[in-house]
């Protein structure tokens, strides 16, 4: 009885494991919020919502907060997002758009879909007070 | 003197049977590959979203009248034509001609309805941007059904078992000088044809059955191993180095549901001939469309119309990717249907015509002759029942349309 209450519960343990190893391989992990300067330090850029791997063909959006190089928010900067898929060469199959959040600094990045696997190079050009700046990002699609 | 001879034959036989165990591929996949084979089986189709702009299309009783309306040849001029001509559930909701052939000739192949809920856009160039919209535009066509609406409501508002049928799902019929009210009922015509579409999804292939035995780890049943061309074929296929096929076939409708110029040559110069490039400003004008007054949704839901690509190089001579499911029974291929053969199509990816209007993506494969043979014997194990009411299969019996 003992032997199998023992089986029983190791058996639990082991699909448990299995399962969790599983949902590990089949979903995307949804990242922690990251935080990068622009090309030339212009900007540092905290971006939320990115998942590793990103879905393929799936339409959604970033959170983004934008401050200079000495701390200040950049309220009412213009930001542009192009990407290409880095073999194919194509571009994105949607216009996404970055719209001004609820607090200073903010924005939400709206329509982005990456509809080939494998490997996006995504550029955000942003202007803000007559500085021009690129952050550039390598982004991994299944 | 016969013992060594008996001994020499079972010899050359061993050893030609290990020859052929080393030419097998190795029978695992690696745990990558195996994430892919996943993603591309039909247990990794979503569940189909309700159609936000279409409140009707997950109601049975749209359902029902929206098969009648399918195959209903009074939607026509010439009262010969239905959806059903060109959509024939018996080959797959196609209709095994080069280019569709309504009241007159068109310029376009018949896609397959199956699963093409599952579409963003629909038609060759993305024209339109729900299953309802695009049955308005057949409907209406010169060449498909030839039917103005008003016609088209007029003969709902003559027939009584259509018009009471109407009526149960949709409210009253307009008057026939009411032009809002018959834009309306005409929309609401597509949308119970709609309703009827949503329901027609492909049912599992050999190949997904032999992927979920794989991934289950169990050997497939007889009949569903892929033997190994097929399995060399899916391995060309899945390969991002080889075949590269994942970038536009990919998920479990091996389509990425977008547009891409790869050289296919127009039988004609027509008015569509710059596809997506022109389908874009065509569906953002549409007065069908998800934003418009007669769709059901709410701005916000139409996120796909509002941040479409516009005005961009690659746009041009866009064509969308067809799903790859069902392919023996939806020849002949490609949007002028002027590909016979699944051979034919393959051709094309080894010869790279050059694109007539636009640029073609297409680069040079680093496969053989032979893989390319494989790659053809893998695209055959996708052909698969479908999976919908066994009576929408169907036509409906003629009493009833009458």
């Amino acid at each position: 009885m003992i032997l199998t209450q023992h089986r029983r519960i190791r058996r639990l343990k082991v699909g448990l494991l299995a399962l969790i190893l599983m949902c590990a391989v089949a979903r995307p992990v949804p990242a922690e919020p990251i935080v990068l300067r622009t090309e030339n330090g212009g900007f540092s850029v905290r971006l939320t919502g990115i998942e590793r791997p990103e879905r393929v063909n799936h339409l959604h959006g970033l959170d983004l907060s934008l401050t200079t190089a000495d701390g200040r928010p950049a309220a009412g900067a213009s930001i542009v997002v192009t990407g290409q898929h880095r073999y194919a060469l194509n571009p994105l199959p949607t216009s996404p758009r970055v719209q001004p959040g609820s607090q200073d600094g903010a924005y939400r990045l709206e329509g982005l879909r990456f509809h080939m696997t494998g490997e996006w190079h995504l550029v955000l050009a942003i202007e803000f007070e007559q500085i021009h700046d690129r952050l550039s990002l390598d982004i991994i699609v299944k | 003197m016969r013992k060594p001879i008996f001994i020499a034959v079972l010899a050359v036989h061993a050893i030609c049977a290990a020859a052929q165990v080393r030419a097998q591929p190795a029978l695992e996949w690696t745990a990558g590959e195996l994430e892919i084979l996943r993603s591309l089986t039909l247990s990794s189709l979503p569940k189909l979203p309700p159609d936000r702009s279409n409140k009707y299309g997950d109601d049975p009783r749209a359902a029902d009248f929206g098969y009648r309306l399918f195959f209903e040849t009074r939607l026509s001029s010439n009262g010969k034509v239905a959806c059903a001509t060109c959509h024939a559930p018996e080959r797959g909701f196609t209709d095994g001609k080069n280019v569709a052939v309504g009241v007159g000739r068109t310029s376009r192949n018949a896609p397959t309805i199956v699963g093409a809920a599952h579409n963003i856009w629909q038609f060759w160039d993305g024209r339109k941007d729900s299953q309802w919209s695009q049955a308005l535009a057949s409907i209406e066509n010169p060449l498909e059904h030839d039917m103005p609406r008003d016609r088209v409501v007029a003969v709902i508002r003559a027939n009584p078992d259509l018009s009471q049928e109407y009526t149960a799902i949709f409210g009253a019929l307009p008057t026939s000088g009411d032009r809002d009210g018959i834009n309306r009922a005409f929309a609401n015509i597509g949308k119970a044809i709609a309703a009827y579409e949503r329901r027609i999804m492909p049912g599992p292939a050999k190949f997904d059955r032999y992927v979920e035995a794989i991934l289950a780890g169990r050997k497939p049943a007889p009949q569903d191993e892929l033997t190994l061309d097929e399995r060399q074929g899916l391995h060309v296929f899945i390969s991002d180095q080889l075949g590269r096929c994942l970038r536009c076939h990919s998920g479990p409708l091996f389509t990425n549901k977008h547009f891409h110029n790869i050289g296919v040559a127009e039988p004609s110069r027509d008015d569509l001939a710059d596809g997506r490039i022109a389908g874009v400003e065509l569906v953002r004008a549409d007065e069908f469309n998800c934003a418009g007054k007669y769709s059901d949704a709410a701005q916000d839901d139409c996120a796909e119309l509002n941040f479409a690509r516009r005005s961009s190089p690659e746009l041009r001579g866009a064509f969308k990717v067809p799903t790859l499911r069902n392919l023996p029974k939806t020849a002949p291929y490609m949007r002028a249907g002027d590909r016979r053969l699944l051979e034919d199509v393959l051709w094309h990816y080894r010869t790279l015509p050059n694109a007539r209007v636009g640029k073609s993506e297409l680069n040079d494969l680093p496969i053989t002759a032979t893989e390319f043979e494989q790659l053809e014997a893998f695209l055959r194990t996708l052909d698969g029942s479908i999976d919908a009411p066994t009576k929408y299969l169907r036509r409906p019996e003629p009493a009833r349309l009458n």
